[in-house]
Order: structure tokens, then sequence, then C-alpha cells
């Protein structure tokens, strides 16, 4: 089963979430929106749990506008971290998932 | 595939995750897909102000509901408690949670919108 998990705030506890669906065998997509976008900045306080989430196979994004209204660029994002924008984001939410959540 | 996808404003939710939800609303009927969006509380002065938020919620209603693929309900009792029942933007409409659990039955998605915060 795939499952997009919008995070858009207390990054960690949801990276946490998408870590343990990965490890059970489900393909984890996790979309990091709004405040928790920051998480993706390199050395962020969330960064541990964002490389297990990373090593555990889940899909991680951060959403391009949130990064820029808190000044991340591109070489500023975790290592495996991807952009998405809010088009990418609707095909997600509406085709690409067998389930969608949003904390 | 059109798809309905529902969006459930908490009235917890941070100015910018509603901003956020909104625009992600407007994409998914930009795609054909149906939205249906019910609002609890705070989140009922969404589609009744004149700030940034309002004038989102009032563009997306007139698409929406024009289109005939957006069916927007701001939970009554709550709209009253806000003092917003008479000035919400056209086409919302005052409602209650057997509206909610209508959207709800018949989404194939359903966002909560600030239930994490």
């Amino acid at each position: 089963m795939t499952v997009a998990l919008l995070v858009s705030h207390t990054a960690a506890q949801g990276l946490a979430l998408a870590r343990a669906w990965a490890e059970s065998g489900d393909d984890v997509v996790v979309v990091l929106l709004d405040g928790a976008a920051a998480a993706a900045r390199d050395g962020h306080a969330d960064a541990p749990a964002l490389r297990a989430a990373l090593a555990a196979g889940v899909a991680v994004s951060a959403h391009d506008d949130a990064l820029r209204r808190r000044g991340v660029t591109g070489g500023g994002l975790t290592d495996g971290v991807k952009t998405i924008d809010l088009d990418e984001v609707a095909d997600l939410v509406a085709e690409g998932a067998d389930k969608v959540v949003w904390l | 595939m059109s798809r309905r996808v529902a969006f459930v404003f908490t009235g917890t939710a941070p100015p910018e995750q509603s901003a956020t939800a909104l625009k992600l609303a407007e994409r998914l009927l930009a795609r054909g897909h149906r939205v249906t969006v019910f609002a609890h509380e705070r989140d009922t002065t969404l589609a009744a102000g004149t700030d940034e938020l309002a004038r989102a919620a009032a563009g997306l209603l007139r698409r929406g509901v024009h289109g005939g693929t957006l069916d927007w309900v701001v939970d009554a009792a709550a709209a009253e408690r806000h003092g917003v029942a008479a000035t919400q933007a056209p086409g919302v409409v005052p409602g209650d949670h057997s509206d909610l659990w209508a959207f709800v039955r018949h989404a194939d998605v359903v966002l909560s919108v600030g239930g994490g915060a």
C-alpha cells in the first residue's frame, strides 16, 4: 500500500510515523509543508528523524513555497530530500496514494 | 479519473496551513476533481472576511461553485458564535454534522486541516 503523509507540524513525529509504516512494508511518501518544511534544512534539529526515515525507505519531499518562505534554498536541503510543488502534491493526493493523512 | 476530496477545516490550523489547503483545493479543482469543504469553529470565518485568506476562499468559491465541482458548508452554529453567519461569501451553505458525514462518506480522500496542530 502507498501512503502519502502530509506534515504541517511536528515534523519529527510525522517522520517517525512514516518510518514505522515503511518498516511495516508500506511505500510511504512524506511531504513536508508549512512549518514542517524547515525540517528539510540541513542541520535542523529534526535531522536525525529525517535521516532515519530516509534510511527506512521513506520518500521525503518538501514544499517549494514553504522552503522559500523560510529562506531554504536547494543547496541547503538534507541529502535525499526532494522539492515538490503544489501541483505535484495535488496529483499525489488525488491519484498517487492509496491512503492520505495530513498531520 | 475524477476523485472526490473532502477538506475538513477544524478551526485549529495556523493561517499558513489554511492557505496551503485552499491552494491545494484550487489545484484539485483545476484538475477536474470534486472538492468538498466543511468548516468548523474559527474556520467558519474563512469565507466571510476581507483578509488574504478570505479572498483566496472567495476565489475558490467563484471557480468551484460556478463549475459545479465545489461544495462549501460551514457549521451553522459555529458561524453564529463567530458572528459570520450573515457575511459568508456567495455559495457557502450553512449546515451541520450531517453534511460533514455525507462529505466524508462520499469522499475518496479526506484531509483534516489543522488536526495535527
